[in-house]
């Protein structure tokens, strides 16, 4: 089933239309574009995170394609506040009303929200429709402003892959989506939004910098601001980050402005380009994917902890058990 | 009941059943929600979020729960049917 925003209909999957919103996820295993055999040729910060993170980890989750079943709703309520956004400034596009506009994703969250799993209180479908409206409330007049494609559309969920270097006369290329390109104070900033349910203080600003991800989207701006007709008037001053506080009755908001510099952006198209000729590639021509011990306890635990946890023999079973496949892809835009 | 009664005002008491919480409102399936039922969690939200905002201002650490939070205006089944009927499902 999807979700039809501008006309708030709930339209079968067999109809088509330009403007929908799928209200489950389609398509979980396709065939992956980004590899040759075993070696990836197209990274993002999902698969160059992983790689760095445990080897055997990337295998698992990239190279193989297993995730969690369900997806947990620390990862669902983020991807649905973002569609939820996509949502709103494309409505926004259309030249629809901020008002009713705000009701279309009020229905959007209330049906997105409904999938969620009660394992969380503070990510259920009445935190993600507070979010929401909170959020638009607080930033219905944002001085960031979206900034407009070439084709007249809003500048949201914009996808690229740029060809990075060769190996073996295979191109290597970058490639991600950004969730808005804005301009705030004459200067473009790429905006992203953080969930939480700890304090917005110097902590969660600190998981900003350094980062695989923020500095490999703005990596790809400042190559994309060298193209004439790109959505980039100039290369992009840093990062906003819209952090959102979820309390099981409150939602706090705090806008953070992280800046990164050449050197820095230099010093992380290096590094990715040694990490893929020295590990990716030897990994993938020894067919071996060590694990990397000191992450499997980090953050709560890897989610592949329970695999790893048994013996080699028992793994494949486990893994075909609890978990299911899912195609991740980053050559494919949204 | 008509139509013409409710946008006179004239509805009769036992009409109504009860106003519900925003938490009840919420709890409906979405896909149910009519215009006016969007409308109300909107208003019923903005409401939660000024009390937080005075508990907060006060110093007070008093949770503002959505039960607490009038939510619809719940009319009995088969009194009035309105205007809107909830998300149209599109049937091929």
């Amino acid at each position: 089933m999807n979700y039809a925003p501008l006309t708030d209909q709930l339209l079968p999957d067999n109809i088509s239309r330009s403007f929908l919103v799928p209200l489950s996820e389609p398509n979980l295993l396709s065939p992956n574009t980004s590899f040759i055999g075993n070696f990836q040729f197209v990274w993002d910060s999902v698969s160059y995170g992983a790689i760095q993170t445990c080897p055997r980890k990337y295998k698992f989750s990239i190279i193989d394609g297993y995730q969690l079943s369900p997806t947990p709703s620390t990862l669902l309520f983020g991807i649905y506040f973002h569609k939820i956004q996509e949502v709103w400034h494309k409505l926004l596009a259309h030249g629809m009303d901020k008002d009713l506009a705000l009701l279309r994703c009020v229905r959007l969250a209330g049906l997105l929200g409904e999938n969620l799993l009660n394992d969380r209180n503070e990510r259920t479908k009445e935190t993600l429709i507070r979010a929401t409206v909170w959020y638009l409330d607080q930033f219905k007049n944002d001085p960031a402003q979206t900034n407009i494609r070439p084709d007249g559309t809003p500048a949201v969920e914009y996808s690229f892959q740029l060809p990075l270097f060769n190996i073996d006369n295979q191109t290597i290329y970058l490639a991600g989506h950004l969730d808005r390109v804005a301009t705030f104070q004459n200067s473009v900033y790429l905006c992203d939004y953080k969930t939480t349910k700890s304090d917005l203080g110097d902590r969660f600003l600190s998981t900003f910098k350094p980062s695989y991800q923020f500095e490999g989207y703005l990596a790809a701006a400042h190559i994309l601001s060298s193209v004439p007709t790109s959505v980039f008037p100039s290369p992009p001053t840093g990062l906003i980050i819209d952090g959102i506080q979820l309390g099981v009755t409150f939602t706090r908001f705090q806008r953070f402005i992280v800046r990164i510099t050449k050197p820095e952006i230099d010093e992380y198209l290096t590094d990715l380009e040694y990490t893929i000729k020295v590990k990716a590639k030897g990994y993938a021509e020894a067919n071996h994917w060590p694990a990397e011990k000191t992450s499997c306890h980090l953050y709560g635990g890897c989610e592949f902890l329970s695999v790893c946890s048994k013996p080699p023999q028992d793994r494949e079973r486990i893994l075909k058990t609890n978990y299911v496949k899912r195609t991740w892809d980053p050559a494919k835009a949204r | 009941m008509s139509y013409t009664d409710l946008l006179k005002g004239n509805i009769p008491a036992e009409s109504l059943d009860r106003v519900e919480t925003l938490n009840e409102t919420l709890s409906r399936a979405a896909a149910d929600w009519t215009m006016q039922d969007l409308e109300t969690i909107v208003a019923g939200l903005r409401t939660q979020r000024e009390k937080w905002n005075e508990a907060q201002a006060a110093g007070s650490r008093k949770l503002v729960r959505s039960s607490n939070v009038a939510g619809n205006t719940v009319v009995k089944k088969g009194k009035f049917s309105g205007l809107a009927a909830g998300l149209s499902k599109v049937k091929v």
